[in-house]
């Protein structure tokens, strides 16, 4: 790949996860996505080829040819889609003239019918006695094209339409039209019921159905459904033409309710695709339990109550197999209360599997993000609607701000529960059929014309309670009749429709669409601050970070996760070790961020002693609270805490290694294992005390972290971070009655203070952390550009070999006081080859020697004894250390941020590119800006390396 | 009517986790039933209740909230300007507790500043304790001789009186099934709240109230007993 190529590539990568991160509607929709909502297929359905046409139905038993001929006015003009496995049609000058979207399953044979025009004339026989005559009205080739495509991937469908008969018994049309050939043909009822099988259906065939079929005149329904059915196909394979959607806006009888939503929402293309994930998913998870599992079993019982089937163990059961079989397969939402009673309503009329599909499109599509973890969809939508009544009734919204009553507060129960807890349910049931057809706009048309409806009413009402009763008023009366001056009195609901889809008709998908898009950032942000607020505000205390620092902490906490947006309700866990290392990446200065891009970091010791000791639940990954807690220790600037804290650190050891530890602090797979002294992890170490029968390295892979399956409520958090807090506590103050630090353990010490202290190398193109000494020493230096770096550099190396010394000193000095062997001299002498690698190598060696079966070891008192008669090491734990935690202000949410600008910029340095001076200088310039927010502090960064390399 | 004494409205909000019984207080409160299998709030429902006390009338504006966790960003809508709020708990479920501490907390810091709050363990009657008694010890549920079992208490009279002394709220054991404590709750609570309630935000309202106050008055009644 070209360098240019890997910039496109990168470059349009970034684009892409700026669209997907900061925007769910301002984004421009792919024509695939466009087609998917149009006609509700599933993914990954896409255009395969689009042609201008003219299609005209022909119930079978006419001959095609003639019906072509003589009929030509009947032909429909519109547009022709092709995707994978779906044959689509939406007519030009009214969609609702003729819209199809056939499985090419359901299509039986294909003909090519000889014409004299330039058209192409396809004849397509469908399974059920339906034809289709479509003209292709394009260039030759085109039309061309689009047959050899259509031809080839009917043949993929091949083996999809052998099986077709087990998706098409169940659809109770299909019941519903053989039998009344049956009867047609002389068969009596009784043989009719013998010979057919009625295809399951929903609680309500036994439980009955809400509402009084007779005044709903649900038979003469049922006449007109099976009057449509007979000439325009059924169920898969069925066309919608006007007298379609008429006989949805009228209410859809009980028999055929549950078929038509799923036909109509789409639903029914997941369950023919995934027909046996359902059962799957209840017996995969059979008896587990999840915070999900147990708010469904609160919600169980309080869900339609007074209907039959949900006071007996049969309704209960299937509602309970439904939500929680949602929950499995989407753990993001899991469950949210009203989703009850959407599928309790659902399951009157669909079986369980129906039902769970249906509940899904609702869900995931037809109503995005109503009921995720943050609500937002509903959030958003309210402040849609608020802006809607605005528009449309201003002077109602205009009273409703004087009397100082949220709309929104109102109308969010009737979206949650799509009217169900607002309006009778057989109200609601109707409202529901057309929002199985129109998606979510019919909420919002509803909405806006009951107020219109009321708006007289409301007009009159001065504050909260009068509002409330006119509405709770007008839902009981929605069956009354309307005293009409016309002769045909209507309903007060007939009218409430009438008002939604004349008057409002006009607020459309794209309409809404678009106000989601100007409101989703104000909703999203509110979300997103007010639960940073109440996670920080559930937050222990602390002591040595302030509140800021705090708040930069969520934030590179929840950047580490790579989470989706937190406003967006993804169910966001805890920091796995391979993120722990990017979080500390920014919140510490001896954790340079190139350093953690490359891997290098990972295997350092001290950063797996700081994993392992903040998981106080040892659970092999950190919750918010651990961090804020283990970055306060790191920051704390008492020299004594600070000591006994980092004593605690290295002697804490046995505690975890007594338990289980779910953390692999070295990657075997991973070529670079260090050679540093890994002695904790490393079992075959002599001097780490573990028991040998309990293997305490359980690998994991730290890209693949396994998720913990159940999500700890903030609640169960809150209480583990009390206790670990406490555990914490407890450590610091009976750390002198702790064994005591082991050779190892002093060796992996020293090297973590070289770690923390040591200037990175050219080799890892780092910044560099400068102790108050050095930064005492460039002062002068300051003002001196020119040879500032010079200087610079100079104090480096200083630094180093002061931190040489030092920690050969302190290791000589434990060793020494431990009573471990006298290694001294022999270090003392070869440190000064320089190479800190080989300093610990060599005590290592000796450290190995000193295992002379006594169990010698360093205490506290002695620890800070030696620590203390160092002045770098003094200056380590009083200033190095607690400077060290410095929360960078990362990009926050949203932004595609010049952080991810940066890793980009990596990735085309990797790949070997010479980039343009101009390009790069503008990048840097960018990063700088963004994280050079204190000037004061000596850090180099990287744009001054930059100047040198070029 | 009383017309002659004087009525203050009170915005009261109602807030706690799912299931422990908020919407039960209310009904119970507002209408004196119990229902056993009561559907769950969803985002909130309204209410109003008048409270007698011997010098004026006290009229509660409820909002009974959905205490579904994610529910709970939609919380400030609804204590936003609340003089009052009730935080509920369920005395058998322990996690309810921890919840209520957190809902006090937050109210406390993001609640209006001088908000009054009762604490309320609610479910006291599965405790199977006397009503009038001494509250008794935590208990392990136990199996009756029929089978079933019975919930003992989990979370002690002292817990809740310890968070409710510590952050200066009203405390009650409370059960909406069978009514105990329940309108003490409220009459605690209206006792509180100080004459003169007119905040500058709702002098207007009260002001509007005063002179519609006959006309108010009977169409609140009509409410209360829906
Ligand atoms: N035994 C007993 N059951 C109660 C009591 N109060 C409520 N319940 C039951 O607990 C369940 C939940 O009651 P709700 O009042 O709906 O609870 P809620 O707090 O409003 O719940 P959400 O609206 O979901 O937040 C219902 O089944 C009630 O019958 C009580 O004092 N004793
Ligand atoms: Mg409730």
């Amino acid at each position: 790949m070209g360098w240019l190529d890997v910039i496109k590539d990168t470059a349009s990568k970034l684009l892409d996860d700026k669209s997907n991160e900061s925007t769910l509607y301002l984004r421009r929709r792919t024509p695939d996505e466009l087609l998917r909502e149009r006609f509700n297929l599933p993914e990954p359905e896409g255009i395969v080829a689009k042609v201008t046409a003219r299609v005209k139905l022909v119930p079978l038993g006419i001959n095609a040819l003639n019906a072509h001929s003589s009929d030509f006015e009947d032909f429909i003009s519109g547009k022709l889609w092709l995707s994978e496995s779906f044959l689509m049609f939406e007519s030009y000058i009214n969609p609702r003239d003729l819209t199809f979207a056939l499985p090419l399953s359901t299509v039986r044979r294909v003909e090519r019918i000889p014409s004299n025009s330039t058209y192409h004339v396809l004849k397509i026989a469908l399974i059920q006695d339906l034809q289709i005559v479509v003209e292709i009205d394009e260039i030759f080739s085109t039309n061309d094209d689009f047959c050899s495509q259509l031809s080839s991937n009917l043949c993929n469908q091949v083996p999809l339409s052998r099986t077709l008969r087990q998706i098409t018994r169940t659809f109770y049309s299909e019941y519903l039209v053989e039998s009344a050939i049956r009867r047609r043909k002389g068969q009596s009822r009784a043989e009719v019921r013998a010979a057919l099988s009625v295809p399951a259906g929903g609680l309500g065939r036994e439980f009955g159905y809400p509402g009084d079929a007779k005044l709903s005149h649900e038979r003469s329904r049922m006449r007109l459904w099976l009057e449509y059915l007979n000439s325009h196909g059924r169920n898969l394979g069925l066309v919608r033409m006007q007298q379609f959607f008429k006989l949805i806006r009228v209410g859809l009888p009980n028999a055929l309710r549950g078929e038509v939503w799923e036909l109509c929402c789409g639903s029914v293309f997941l369950r023919m695709k995934s027909s046996k994930l359902y059962a799957a998913l209840l017996e995969e998870n059979e008896s587990k339990t999840t915070q999900a599992t147990e708010e469904i079993a609160k919600d169980l019982h309080r869900s339609l109550p007074e209907y039959a089937a949900y006071q007996s163990e049969e309704g209960l059961e299937k509602l309970r197999r439904v939500l929680t079989a949602y929950s499995w397969m989407c753990p993001d939402v899991g469950y949210c209360q009203a989703m009850n009673i959407v599928a309790a309503t659902l399951l009157i009329y669909q079986t369980e599997d129906q039902a769970f599909w249906t509940l899904h499109e609702l869900v995931h599509r037809i109503l995005p993000g109503y009921y995720s973890r943050t609500m937002y969809g509903m959030l958003l939508d309210q402040k849609v609607l608020e802006k809607l009544v605005e528009r449309t009734m201003p002077v109602l919204w205009n009273h409703l701000i004087e009397v100082d009553v949220p709309l929104s507060i109102i109308s969010l129960p009737w979206f949650l529960s799509l009217y169900a807890n607002s309006m009778p349910l057989p109200f609601a049931l109707r409202v529901i059929d057309i929002l199985m057809l129109d998606g979510s706009k019919v909420l919002f048309q509803v909405a806006l014309a009951v107020l219109k409806v009321n708006s007289e009413a409301l007009m009159q009402a001065v504050d909260n309670t009068a509002v409330v009763a006119v509405l709770k008023h007008y839902f009981t009366t929605l069956g009354d009749h309307k005293p009409s001056s016309s002769n045909k009195p209507i309903t007060n609901f007939q009218l409430l429709l009438v008002t939604a889809f004349k008057e409002f008709g006009v607020i459309d998908d794209n309409c809404i669409h678009e106000l989601r898009g100007k409101f989703e950032k104000e909703v999203i942000g509110d979300i997103e601050s007010y639960s940073k607020k109440t996670a920080i505000r559930r937050l222990p205390k602390t002591h040595n970070l302030n509140i800021e620092q705090v708040y930069s902490i969520y934030e590179s906490f929840y950047i580490s996760l790579q989470a989706i947006r937190p406003g967006l309700g993804g169910e966001n866990g805890d920091l796995e070790y391979y993120q722990f290392v990017s979080f500390l990446g920014q919140s510490v200065t001896w954790m340079d961020p190139s350093f953690v891009s490359k891997g290098d970091a990972e295997h350092q010791p001290v950063v797996h002693r700081l994993f392992k000791y903040w998981d106080v639940r040892n659970k092999g990954s950190l919750t918010l609270g651990n961090c804020v807690n283990g970055l306060d220790k790191l920051a704390c600037s008492d020299i004594m805490e600070s000591i006994n804290y980092f004593y605690a650190m290295y002697v804490s050891e046995e505690r975890e290694d007594t338990q289980e530890s779910p953390v692999s602090p070295s990657t075997p797979k991973s070529p670079k294992v260090p050679s540093s002294p890994t002695a904790a992890s490393n079992p075959g170490s002599p001097l780490s005390p573990k028991d040998p029968k309990s293997p305490t390295i359980s690998h994991q892979d730290p890209t693949k972290p396994p998720k913990s399956p159940i999500l700890d409520n903030d609640d169960a958090n809150s209480i583990k971070t009390t206790k670990s807090v406490k555990s914490n506590m407890s450590i610091i103050n009976d750390i002198s009655a702790l064994p005591g630090l082991t050779g190892q353990n002093i060796l992996e010490i020293a090297d973590a203070f070289l770690f923390m202290t040591k200037p990175f190398t050219e080799k890892h193109n780092g910044s560099v952390s400068l102790d108050s000494i050095s930064k005492q020493q460039l002062r002068p230096f300051l003002n001196q550009p020119d040879i500032y770096q010079e200087a610079l550099e100079r104090i480096y190396q200083q630094q180093s070999a002061r931190y040489l010394a030092s920690v050969s000193s302190f290791i000589q000095r434990c060793f020494e006081v431990a009573g471990l062997r006298q290694v001294a001299p022999e270090i003392g002498e070869k440190a000064a080859v320089k190479d800190v690698q080989s300093l610990i190598d060599l005590g290592e060696q000796d450290a190995d020697a000193a295992d002379d079966g006594t169990d010698r070891r360093l205490s506290l008192p002695h620890f800070r004894m030696v620590v203390l008669a160092d002045e770098t090491l003094e200056l380590f734990f009083s200033q190095t250390l607690p400077s060290s935690v410095q929360i960078k202000t990362v990009d926050s949410f949203g932004k595609p941020g010049v952080h991810r600008l940066r890793s980009v910029m990596d990735t085309i340095l990797r790949e070997g590119v010479q980039l343009a001076d101009g390009l790069r200088g503008r990048a840097q310039l960018q990063v700088t800006e963004a994280q050079d927010e204190d000037t004061d502090d000596l850090l180099v960064k990287e744009s001054d390396r930059d100047l040198l390399d070029i | 009517m009383e017309a002659s004494k004087t009525t203050t409205s009170v915005k009261l909000v109602l807030l706690g986790e799912a299931a422990v019984g908020k919407s039960s207080l209310v009904l119970r409160f507002v209408s004196d039933e119990f229902q056993e299998n009561k559907e769950p709030t969803i985002g909130a429902a309204f209410l109003t209740q008048k409270c007698q006390l011997s010098n004026r009338t006290v009229k509660f504006e409820i909002w009974d909230t959905a205490g579904q966790e994610r529910f709970a960003s939609l919380a400030p809508m609804y204590y936003r300007n609340a003089q009052a709020a009730v935080v509920v708990y369920d005395v058998t479920k322990p996690p309810t507790f921890i919840r209520a501490r957190h809902w006090v907390n937050e109210l406390k810091t993001q609640g209006s500043p001088n908000i009054i709050i009762a604490l309320v363990a609610n479910k006291h009657d599965l405790t199977g304790e006397d009503e009038e008694g001494e509250a008794g010890p935590v208990k392990p549920d136990v199996e009756d001789e029929t089978g079933s079992s019975i919930v003992g208490r989990k979370v002690a009279y002292s817990d809740g009186q310890k968070l409710a002394e510590d952050e200066g709220l009203l405390f009650f054991e409370a059960s909406a099934k069978t009514g105990m404590n329940v309108r003490k709750i409220f009459l605690a609570i209206a006792n509180k709240i100080p004459i003169e309630n007119k905040t500058p935000n709702q002098s207007n309202r009260a002001g509007a109230n005063e002179t519609v106050d006959v006309g108010m008055n009977s169409s609140q009644a009509a409410n209360c007993q829906c």
